[in-house]
């Protein structure tokens, strides 16, 4: 079983709790909300939408790269049950990043 | 011959390339040491002509396809290679149920050892060979599969689950393109019925 404590440490671990640098995320998100607004109103209500979907957006790179890197790492005779417990732990976060980003681009339009 | 096509495709339809205003965006795709990025593109590619994505939130949807079809290929990989690295020790254990009542054992040992070198090999005259003998104890390579299976259940289990999660991901997120294109039409259909309202009460007032 694993607790809440042990969740939080995998996020830490995995690069996932970071938040993107606040400049680059700004920058990336008025970069998005040019392109998704084009030509409509741009509200600061879009204009945070934008910003969280640009900060989900860079989680679920990282979390695709850290996927990735597990098995780049990995020694030449893993452990495949182990890696894929792991791999299992950070697709969580990419899931949820996926769904929260789906209904925010539903909402942005 | 699939990179060909898709290099042959890409330069026929470059409107279907992914816009530069969306690709830092998408970030580049995170690949094992023993993939490919152009198999990637390709794939993206393909995806991409099919959807045949209108705007820049349906170029996001494609390139999240992309990558969960991608990944699911990847896992899938990972499982066909157990059942491919496995089929000889799973040979070997089955041989050794279906032997060992009518073979001593060191007579036993060597005839396993023989038929798991042969399927090891990776030769196809051979395999065939090991396949013959099987059959002649009413034996084939399902049942070889199923040995397999058993053995690294843990593992097929874990990579089933995964690829099945990424399944139903690549399902609701083309889902959301159609849903999405439904409410585009209804938008615009709403707006032409509106329009269509105005004019016909301006050809009546000038009638009038």
């Amino acid at each position: 079983m694993v607790g809440k404590g042990q969740v939080s440490k995998n996020a830490v671990k995995h690069g996932l709790a970071a938040v993107a640098a606040d400049e680059e995320t700004n920058a990336i998100a008025e970069k998005l909300l040019a392109v998704l607004c084009e030509g409509q109103n741009r509200s600061i209500i879009a204009r945070e939408r934008a910003r969280e979907i640009a900060e989900l957006q860079s989680l679920i790179v990282r979390a695709r790269a850290a996927k990735a890197e597990l098995f780049n790492n990995a020694s030449n005779e893993p452990d495949l049950g182990e890696l894929l417990d792991q791999y299992r732990r950070i697709d969580r976060y990419e899931h949820r990043a996926l769904s929260r980003k789906k209904t925010l681009l539903r909402d942005i339009y | 011959m699939e990179k060909i096509q898709a290099v042959v495709a890409a330069a026929i339809s470059p409107a279907l390339v992914v816009p530069d205003d969306i690709v830092d965006f998408i970030g580049k795709p995170s690949l094992l040491e023993t993939e490919i990025a152009a198999d990637y593109d390709a794939l993206l590619h393909r995806l991409a002509e099919t959807v045949k994505p209108k705007d820049a939130v349906e170029w996001l949807w494609v390139a999240d396809v992309t990558n969960l079809v991608w990944e699911m290929r990847r896992l899938r990989g990972m499982r066909d290679g157990i059942v491919e690295r496995e089929t000889g020790q799973g040979l070997g254990d089955l041989v050794e149920d279906i032997l060992s009542a009518d073979h001593e054992w060191y007579d036993l040992e060597i005839k396993k050892d023989r038929l798991i070198a042969h399927w090891n090999s990776g030769n196809a005259f051979r395999r065939k060979i090991v396949l013959k003998f099987l059959k002649t104890r009413g034996v084939d390579l399902r049942q070889i599969h199923a040995v397999v299976y058993r053995r690294r259940m843990d593992e097929f289990t874990k990579l089933e689950g995964l690829i099945a999660n990424l399944g139903h991901r690549r399902d609701s997120v083309l889902r959301e393109i159609e849903r999405r294109r439904d409410t585009v039409a209804r938008r615009l259909r709403d707006v032409t019925d509106a329009e269509f309202e105005i004019t016909k009460s301006g050809i009546q007032s000038v009638g009038n």
